[in-house]
């Protein structure tokens, strides 16, 4: 005979129902979470946002066995600053992905201790010798080492010259730049002074005919609101300068200012979904998200006015040359040593 | 024979997995459309907001103002607003003295021109005729002003690069008569000789007969940048005298209507452009020497000394200045009035507007 214990032992009965609760229980309870798990990065967009992130970020780019052979030790107290190379390039269209003219070299260093940070614009045009090549006596523009040998050439050439460890890169093309500063709403600005170009690249048309044309360009020296293609054209021009991109230095360095005040704002941490959401696909990175998140908590820790912002520009740190029949900028590395070392030294 | 108890059972485990497929496929619908409700729950992200309209606020000024947003003529009187214009397509505005006509510029890619009207917004008609050609040369017209006596136009332009060949990427101070026809540019006559690749001279006014206030870009020490200071255009010599020392950084001077008081802009390092006013003394200007020089400006007052502020505008009476501030992430119009010889609070006469504020006012 089948015994029924819960028909007759009461007590049995009582346990099953108590398990059933419990079960029900536990249902609930993980449903709540499950909800709340959503509700929360649905309302925050972090769903998107960990899709995003990752098209943005994890672009690491291998380093090669000569770099190993660099002195990261040369400047005693540099690796309390954090170095991020930014890389600015000419039109997407015109170069194949891997081997850019990168016209914009900038090194963003950030010294959460000190809290401070420098921004120092390297010259597209820096006469360097490069390894391996063979034209020109070895020697070629700085901007050319991406063409050359892709980002890590440009990297390990940093190290070398200016003796202080790159940890990270990032890199922005023409379309980016237009996004990144649409993201955040365009950038109002008070010039430098009034641009006029009267041989600015066409090259954003779409139209493949029109990629190496040129048009004339205006921008008055009134204080104004620029769109993230209006500020392209601010930061980029450089026909209308007497320095060509010395002045344009400045200008980019202007822009960046004004969008590192805009991080600022309160009301960043909450926008940080859709400025990731818009920028994936325009941005590179070889930083991890909780390196991005890391800098981002370091970076708005910093008050604006230790921001010290530098162009290795003639008289000081350079001079205009000529060089196997090219307009070079020649670095004067004894002054530049002295700069860095008094940068990072202490 | 199934039970009570055991039919309760099997609902109870039927429900169970009904709640399960309800929970999967909601999860599955938030996975599916994660982007449309990002979108529609996440805050919207930095924004300028680009109004068609413009917000007046409560404060009445006395007079008509008139400003351009959207590329469209706009005034306020009083406290309420209007469009005059709807042809989107209007920067750099000027008003004759006499309030009946306005000079504006229309830009295209790679030129603009100067265009007059009727301030009622009809009878336009094209006063300069640079047309596409003129790629690799380069034909700009911007920031028009009316003589006082309303024959003349004085703007700027690079008409020295027609004449010379020679590239200068700067836009000098050029004089044409109001009744002019286009096409020729023949007639003109050129007042100042920009500095080479500065981009040129700006923010010119002609506020008395005799002469002209401008800006002038110019590199000193810095030659990674120009600094800017402002400049009189004397009539009689054909020559330019500094007002403001190259150091100040100021740009857009603005004479009060009786000629005691210059307000100016001062840009500052940090993206910032504070609002000035000094006396103005002609004499003084006009003597130049080593002693005489920026006298008055070394008692200029600071009257915004914050944030980003854009053409100063007096009210005919001179005793109030109107500029662009920017405030909340928008180009606004505010007012400052004189009393008691002392500038008062700011007051707001629009909000959120977004108002040009490459483009001078104008204020009768």
């Amino acid at each position: 005979m089948i015994v029924n214990f819960d028909k007759e032992h009461p007590q049995n009965i009582k346990v099953k129902k108590n398990k059933k609760s419990r079960f029900i229980k536990k249902i609930l309870i993980i449903l709540f979470f499950i909800g709340v798990f959503f509700i929360l990065f649905i309302k925050s967009g972090y769903l998107g946002v960990v899709y995003d992130i990752y098209k943005i970020t994890g672009h690491s780019v291998a380093r090669k066995k000569s770099e190993s052979t660099i002195n990261y030790s040369k400047y005693k107290y540099a690796n309390k600053f954090t170095n991020i190379l930014i890389l600015g390039s000419d039109t997407d269209q015109k170069f194949n992905p891997q081997s850019i003219l990168t016209q914009t070299i900038m090194i963003a260093s950030i010294n959460p201790y000190q809290k401070k940070v420098y921004l120092i614009s390297i010259p597209r045009d820096f006469w360097i010798k490069i390894p391996n090549y063979y034209q020109n006596g070895g020697y070629s523009k700085f901007d050319t080492a991406s063409e050359i040998g892709g980002i890590s050439l440009t990297r390990s050439l940093v190290e070398k010259y200016f003796g202080i460890k790159i940890d990270y890169y990032a890199w922005v093309g023409l379309t980016g730049f237009i996004k990144v500063i649409n993201t955040f709403g365009g950038v109002n600005i008070v010039p430098t002074h009034p641009v006029l170009d009267w041989s600015y690249p066409n090259d954003l048309t779409g139209n493949p005919k029109l990629l190496y044309s040129a048009i004339n360009l205006y921008i008055p020296g009134a204080p104004q609101y620029m769109d993230g293609f209006r500020t392209l054209e601010y930061v980029r021009s450089r026909h209308g300068d007497l320095m060509g991109d010395f002045g344009r230095s400045k200008r980019q360095q202007q822009v960046l200012r004004i969008i590192e005040k805009k991080l600022h704002t309160t009301s960043t941490i909450s926008q940080i979904p859709s400025l990731f959401n818009k920028l994936s696909n325009v941005i590179r990175t070889d930083m991890s998200i909780p390196e991005v998140i890391g800098l981002a908590q370091e970076g708005l820790g910093i008050h604006s006015s230790n921001i010290q912002s530098i162009i290795l520009s003639p008289p000081n740190y350079s001079k205009i040359a000529v060089a196997y029949g090219q307009d070079i900028v020649e670095p004067r590395w004894n002054k530049i040593n002295q700069l860095f070392s008094k940068l990072y030294g202490n | 024979m199934e039970t009570r108890k055991e039919k309760k059972q099997r609902k109870f485990k039927i429900s169970r997995i009904i709640l399960i497929i309800i929970v999967l496929g909601i999860v599955f619908i938030i996975y599916k459309y994660q982007n449309v409700i990002n979108t529609i729950l996440s805050p919207k992200s930095f924004t300028n907001t680009q109004s068609k309209y413009v917000t007046s606020t409560s404060y009445k000024i006395n007079g008509t103002l008139y400003f351009l947003k959207g590329g469209n003529l706009w005034s306020i009187h009083g406290n309420s607003n209007k469009k005059i214009t709807n042809i989107n397509n209007m920067s750099d505005l000027a008003i004759s003295k006499n309030g009946k006509n306005i000079e504006y510029t229309v830009v295209h890619t790679n030129y603009s021109n100067l265009h007059q009207m009727n301030i009622n917004g009809t009878g336009g008609i094209k006063i300069t005729n640079w047309i596409n050609p003129h790629i690799g040369n380069e034909v700009w017209s911007a920031t028009p002003t009316f003589s006082p006596n309303g024959l003349y136009i004085a703007y700027l332009t690079n008409l020295r690069k027609i004449f010379t060949g020679i590239p200068r990427a700067s836009l000098g101070i050029w004089m044409i008569k109001t009744n002019r026809v286009y096409p020729s540019y023949y007639g003109e006559t050129e007042l100042t000789i920009p500095t080479k690749y500065t981009g040129g001279d700006a923010g010119v006014t002609w506020p008395n007969q005799n002469f002209l206030l401008y800006t002038e870009y110019i590199y000193t020490t810095n030659i990674a940048q120009p600094d800017s200071q402002i400049m009189l255009y004397d009539f009689a010599t054909n020559t330019s005298y500094p007002v403001t020392p190259i150091s100040s950084e100021a740009i857009e001077p603005r004479l009060s209507p009786n000629e005691k008081y210059l307000a100016f802009v001062g840009r500052r390092h940090n993206n910032d452009s504070y609002l000035y006013v000094m006396n103005f003394n002609l004499a003084q200007i006009l003597q130049n020497t080593e002693t005489s020089k920026f006298l008055n400006y070394k008692n200029t007052l600071k009257l915004v000394n914050t944030g980003i502020n854009a053409q100063p505008t007096w009210s005919p009476n001179s005793k109030s200045i109107a500029f662009i501030n920017l405030v909340n992430n928008s180009f606004d119009i505010a007012i400052k009035n004189i009393k008691n010889n002392k500038f008062g609070k700011i007051h707001y006469l629009t909000q959120n507007s977004n108002i040009d504020s490459t483009s001078k006012m104008f204020w009768f």
